[in-house]
């Protein structure tokens, strides 16, 4: 009996990650340097924010072409509500007769955000720099990319997923979220409010995806459609990255996460991946692409009820194995080909 | 040299060797590649080289010995070493004289005339579960009643399509949705008289491998290539149609005979050996009287008397009919 292998995490030393400013401005580096995560690259200043009203804006004391205005003085009414400028900017009126408040230009830091070396820069607007990182491979992924800082929720249940990110929202502006086993339309819906960079869940429904993808959220599924939990593993390995500054790349279904060279001593922050207890699985890549099923190989079973979960192989029969998910239970039959040979 | 065929389709690898004696070997890998899964550590053509190199190694073979035909769904893949024939689905499938195959897998069915796609998708977790198929394309669901909706949707679309022309060629049932190991056995029966909507006499058999496109392979690689594709089949039996009841008569080899009547909206199971003909007349109000010689198989004689010809699974009392009737047959196997 033969199954493919499967490495939902897996180390690459050969990662390239492009660091872009937003508009031109200035890089600071060259070819062949050295970085950390928090040099700094680059900067530039621009607009950082742009607020587009709707047909019934009405502005206060306006004058044409554009008024300045302070942070919290009173930028007009929306339907009757009063609206305070959420910070210092200028409104403009386009060409279609909508306002438009821009945040005043400010300076703008790139961060190089990976340990590495600098492989090539084009001058004033982004370098690109040859790193190493943990890939986590995603089963499915909206076609956005986004980087920024990792916030991992303890897996809360469906009902207090929505209360961690409310208990989140004045600092998860531009960061990517781990909210759970399951993200649904209505959390979704909040999280593009809050401006969440980027969501990544064990499952979501294709109507959530649907949601996502057209409203341009980013949404990152761990295991499949539907209802189903994250692997262990893969919950235990993003915990040990929480608030480290990562890349959701979704056009290749992948989340990013730098890693200092082996060499390099790792900061306090992280020392706990140094704990040979906490290790997360890690493996390193092989080329065996299809392996023979054997007692005692790990799996990853797509049988309900075990979808999406990790176990050991028991025994293996003619068109079956017996799993074992859980070192205190019996074995499991699950079917071939329900599973997938994990390393 | 002795041919090695490969069939990639949407959730199965198949493999068919030539061996020493000129018989065929078949090997059956039920995974597809998944983009999804596998683009961080392979890409397709690594992946499918590497189970043509585990098989072959299993078998102590090399591929160097063999010449290569390869063909897929509805392309093969491209792959990193010379082949000596490589043909669309749609050519191979075209291919075929002497017989008519069905080509059915988890979302399509394609015969000579008609190739169509389930776009009917009736619930959100018929939703989900495809969008899963895309992931994980070996997929299939536990649950009777589901997998009764996805084939429901599949032949009504089939149908609405032309569905099977009336052929007097036998007619063969592959693909990877007869191949798979986690689907009910039952529900691959139902699945094809399902299919079958115009009245007449039909021999139906069932590929659970893909045997039929590979050895069409090796008999367009090798032309002189002999041995008969019946024998690497499952001989379901002969699937008598009509539009209402009819009255039956059977005579057998040894001069016995059979007389049973039929009412109109049922399907009815005979019982046959393989190895038995016998001679069969059904007389019903549109066919009128026809007679012949035809023979049994895994289920043996198969009696439609549909009248409208709507589904078998949208006809609950229907359905559990075969599903009862396919349990005694099978058991007694």
């Amino acid at each position: 009996m033969f199954a493919p292998v499967l490495r939902k995490i897996a180390e690459n030393k050969n990662a390239y990650i492009e660091r872009t400013l937003p508009v031109l401005g200035k890089t600071f580096i060259h070819s062949g340097d050295d970085v950390k995560p928090f040099d700094r690259i680059g900067e530039c200043v621009y607009s950082q924010n742009v607020l587009n009203f709707s047909e019934s804006f009405r502005p206060y004391k306006f004058t044409l072409p554009s008024k300045f205005y302070y942070l919290n003085s009173q930028l007009g009414t929306l339907e009757g509500k009063k609206i305070l400028a959420p910070f210092n900017g200028t409104l403009l009126k386009d060409e279609i007769g909508h306002y438009i408040f821009q945040e005043a230009e400010s300076r703008f830091i790139l961060l190089s955000g990976v340990w590495g070396k600098v492989d090539k820069v084009i001058e004033g607007r982004s370098v690109l720099i040859k790193s190493q990182t943990t890939d986590v491979v995603l089963v499915a992924s909206t076609p956005s990319s986004f980087s920024g800082e990792l916030v991992v929720f303890p897996n809360p249940t469906e009902i207090l997923e929505r209360y961690y990110l409310e208990s989140f929202s004045k600092g998860t502006d531009g960061k990517i979220i781990y909210v759970g086993h399951f993200a649904d339309i209505a959390l979704m819906q909040r999280a593009r409010e809050l401006g969440v960079g980027a969501v990544l869940a064990g499952s979501a429904t294709k109507e959530t995806f649907a949601y996502a993808k057209s409203n341009n959220v980013g949404l990152g599924i761990i295991v499949g459609f539907g209802h189903y939990e994250t692997p262990d593993y893969i919950f235990k390995t993003l915990s040990l990255v929480s608030y480290r500054q990562v890349f959701f790349v979704g056009e290749k279904n992948l989340l990013k996460i730098p890693m200092p060279p082996q060499n390099e001593p790792v900061p306090a922050s992280d020392a706990s991946l140094n704990t040979q207890a906490k290790k997360p699985r890690r493996r390193v890549l092989a080329t065996k692409y299809v392996k023979e099923v054997k007692k005692g190989l790990d799996i990853y079973s797509v049988q309900d009820p075990y979808f999406g979960k990790t176990g050991t192989v028991d025994s293996v029969l003619e068109n079956s194995i017996f799993v074992r998910f859980d070192k205190d239970k019996e074995p499991v039959s699950i079917n071939y080909p329900n599973f997938f040979i994990l390393e | 040299m002795p041919v090695l065929a490969a069939f990639f389709d949407f959730s199965t690898v198949s493999i068919a060797i030539e061996n020493k004696d000129g018989d065929i070997e078949f090997f059956l890998f039920p995974y597809a590649y998944s983009k999804e899964l596998f683009a961080g550590q392979c890409t397709e053509d690594e992946f499918y080289s590497q189970i043509l190199a585990s098989y072959l190694a299993s078998k102590k073979l090399k591929l160097a010995d063999f010449d290569v035909a390869v063909s897929g769904y509805l392309q093969p893949p491209f792959l990193p070493f010379k082949t000596a024939l490589s043909v669309s689905f749609l050519e191979l499938i075209n291919s075929f004289s002497g017989s008519y195959p069905v080509f059915v897998n988890t979302f399509s069915v394609s015969t000579k005339d008609v190739l169509v796609c389930n776009t009917d998708i009736k619930s959100n977790e018929e939703g989900d579960f495809y969008s899963n198929l895309s992931i994980y394309p070996q997929l299939s669901h536990r649950d009777i009643s589901f997998q009764n909706d996805i084939d429901c949707g599949l032949v009504s679309q089939f149908i609405d399509s032309g569905g099977i022309v009336a052929s007097e060629a036998p007619i063969i049932f592959t693909g990877s949705r007869f191949a798979h190991l986690g689907t009910n056995k039952d529900l691959n029966y139902i699945l094809s008289f399902d299919m079958l909507r115009i009245p007449g006499f039909y021999k139906l058999y069932l590929d659970n491998g893909n045997k039929a496109l590979l050895v069409q392979l090796i008999k367009l690689l090798k032309k002189d290539f002999a041995q008969d594709l019946d024998s690497y089949l499952e001989p379901v039996g002969t699937y008598i149609s009509t539009d209402g009841g009819m009255e039956c008569l059977l005579n057998t080899d040894i001069g016995t005979g059979q007389f049973f009547d039929l009412q109109k909206n049922t399907l009815f199971i005979l019982p046959q050996d393989i190895d038995t003909k016998v001679k069969l007349s059904v007389k019903n109000t549109h066919l009128g009287l026809v007679e012949g010689f035809v023979g049994g198989g895994t289920l043996g004689l198969i009696f439609d008397t549909r009248e409208t010809k709507k589904s078998i699974f949208d006809d609950v009392k229907l359905l559990n009919l075969c599903l009862k009737q396919l349990k005694e047959i099978l058991v007694e196997e």
